[in-house]
């Protein structure tokens, strides 16, 4: 017997779309879904590889990742910078993460927020400086509310120097984040988080979503690829939003029964409402011996740069 | 929305971090008086959630694709202090797995967009939607609340880096952090989301919040408020 729902009339139409972009929407949303899952692995593989800051226990890079952000954000030299940059790159090699595939990765993000966005900086419109490149003259210079257009307008010295620092600090800052998530599983740095006092309720809440999200990735990822094999019309608006609206509800839906679920289990395993996550055993040798050279140099660097 | 590192002074990311921490606080003491022990897996679900939705692209018109902040419909759908936890729960994981949002710049971004969105979502819908029971008057309530609250954040970011040239400058002038005054700055983020990133902050919530008004409205918080 031919089970009723496969009699029903097929209500989303089945033609090619003439319009590829009306699809991009899709691709994008399933290559989000999946470089979330990508990226959560080859962070996983790293963190398991034998080099120098895997080694090392998860507080000892969260207090150097944290400790270095902070000295990168209040030095204020290109040639520090430049240095950290130098130091950051050797801890990559020592790390044995691929040189390559990481700096790509941390070279476009400080690209576009480091440098693309603060070019205009580099004009005397927003500080004054020495022109190296002249792009206008006028014949006054004028005012305009809180706007004022000097009379030549060009490329300043100290503005370049302004943009290649912020870059630098962005580029750094990146770096450091990508140390710590290269080298270190998500829920070590989770773990690690419990020596900053962070409230083990929101460890947990965390911890647990990040587990979710990797539950309804995949879930989505299959949707989306089922909804591929299954063009529509371009055009056919409602529809199309009517399929979103309905993939986002549904997995609500699923989210909320997981919830659902996974407090049964915690219940039936003797959750109680009170949270305590296990404490970290004690540091060993090699972490002593890293911290206190981090140390050591941000001493010498807080003293020479600052 | 998401502010990397290196654009904001300490100045700023330390008072923005203890207002984080104040308000995160006060956050989950509210979702533990109603969820009591099923608070823990109930902010995991509406975490995930809310980084998920953050994923989702939706065709725009002119060929284009854009996605959504999402905290006005997280708001919407599970009430503001919920909102806030897993807004920020989501904002986290992008910080440390994709390193989309700086370190030093988390407590900034939880308070732009997970604290100043979904209350400004929340507070909009209810003033818009009065006491109607109207569904064209909701979805347009949805709509506007997540289009006003979205650039609400956005003005608050703006300020945040028109700030910086003030608060920390070089001897000569010449400002450490984001350069550009609160002339530029300010209206920089208020044109982009004006004009555009509100409009599908808007069409996404306003889609998902006409399903849920019509499949699960006893699940829909700001529904439940009139």
């Amino acid at each position: 017997m031919i089970p009723s729902f496969l009699k029903e009339k097929e209500t989303v139409s089945q033609a090619r779309p003439s319009n590829r972009r009306n699809f991009n929407f899709v691709d994008r949303t399933a290559k989000n879904m999946a470089a979330f899952m990508l990226t959560s692995m080859r962070q996983w593989n790293a963190s398991r590889r034998a080099g120098l800051l895997q080694g090392l226990d998860a507080r000892v890079k969260v207090v150097f990742v944290i400790v270095y952000i902070i000295l990168v954000s209040l030095t204020h030299k290109v040639e520090f910078q430049l240095m950290l940059s130098g130091l950051f790159f050797l801890l990559f090699l020592a790390s044995k993460i691929n040189p390559l595939s990481v700096y790509l990765k941390i070279t476009g993000l400080a690209f576009f927020f480091g440098f693309i966005v603060f070019i205009p900086a580099t004009l005397n419109l927003f500080a004054p400086g020495e022109i190296i490149f002249l792009i206008a003259q006028f014949e006054k210079e004028r005012t305009w509310l809180v706007y004022h257009i000097p009379k030549e307008i060009g490329v300043t010295r100290e503005g370049l120097l302004l943009v290649a620092r912020i870059s630098l600090k962005v580029f750094n800052s990146i770096s450091l984040t990508f140390l710590l998530t290269s080298t270190t599983g998500f829920e070590q740095i989770l773990k690690a988080l419990k020596m900053l006092k962070v409230p083990d309720i929101f460890l947990l809440t965390l911890s647990l979503s990040y587990q979710y999200i990797f539950i309804f990735s995949q879930t989505i990822l299959e949707t989306y690829q089922a909804l591929k094999m299954r063009w529509w019309e371009r055009g056919a608006r409602a529809e199309t939003n009517a399929i979103l609206s309905g993939r986002m509800g549904y997995l609500f839906r699923k989210s909320w029964e997981k919830y659902d679920q996974v407090y049964h289990s915690m219940v039936a395993r003797g959750y109680t409402g009170e949270i305590s996550l296990y404490h970290p055993g004690a540091l060993r040798l090699r972490d002593y011996l890293f911290l206190s050279i981090a140390a050591l140099l941000f001493t010498a660097c807080l003293f020479f740069f600052l | 929305m998401h502010i990397p590192d290196g654009y904001l002074s300490p100045q700023t990311y330390l008072p923005l971090y203890g207002a984080f921490i104040a308000v995160a606080a006060v956050a989950v003491k509210k979702v533990k008086e109603k969820f009591d022990r099923k608070m823990v897996p109930f902010l995991g679900m509406a975490a995930s959630f809310s980084f998920l939705i953050m994923m989702f692209n939706i065709p725009i018109p002119g060929g284009t694709t854009g996605h959504a902040v999402g905290a006005a419909i997280i708001a919407l759908l599970l009430g503001p202090w919920v909102a806030f936890i897993a807004v920020s729960v989501a904002l986290i994981i992008q910080a440390l797995v994709f390193g989309d949002g700086g370190i030093t710049a988390i407590g900034a971004n939880c308070i732009n967009m997970a604290f100043v969105m979904p209350f400004t979502a929340w507070y909009a819908f209810k003033w818009i939607r009065g006491k109607t029971v109207s569904s064209t008057r909701i979805s347009v309530a949805a709509f506007l609340s997540a289009y006003i609250s979205l650039n609400v954040a956005a003005l608050v970011t703006g300020i945040e880096f028109g700030i910086q040239p003030i608060l920390a400058s070089g001897p000569e002038g010449h400002p450490l952090y984001a350069p550009y005054p609160l002339g530029i700055a300010v209206p920089a983020m208020a044109i982009q989301h004006l004009f555009f990133f509100g409009f599908v902050e808007a069409i996404v919530t306003l889609l998902i919040f006409r399903y849920f008004e019509k499949n699960f409205p006893e699940m829909t918080e700001a529904l439940k408020m009139a």
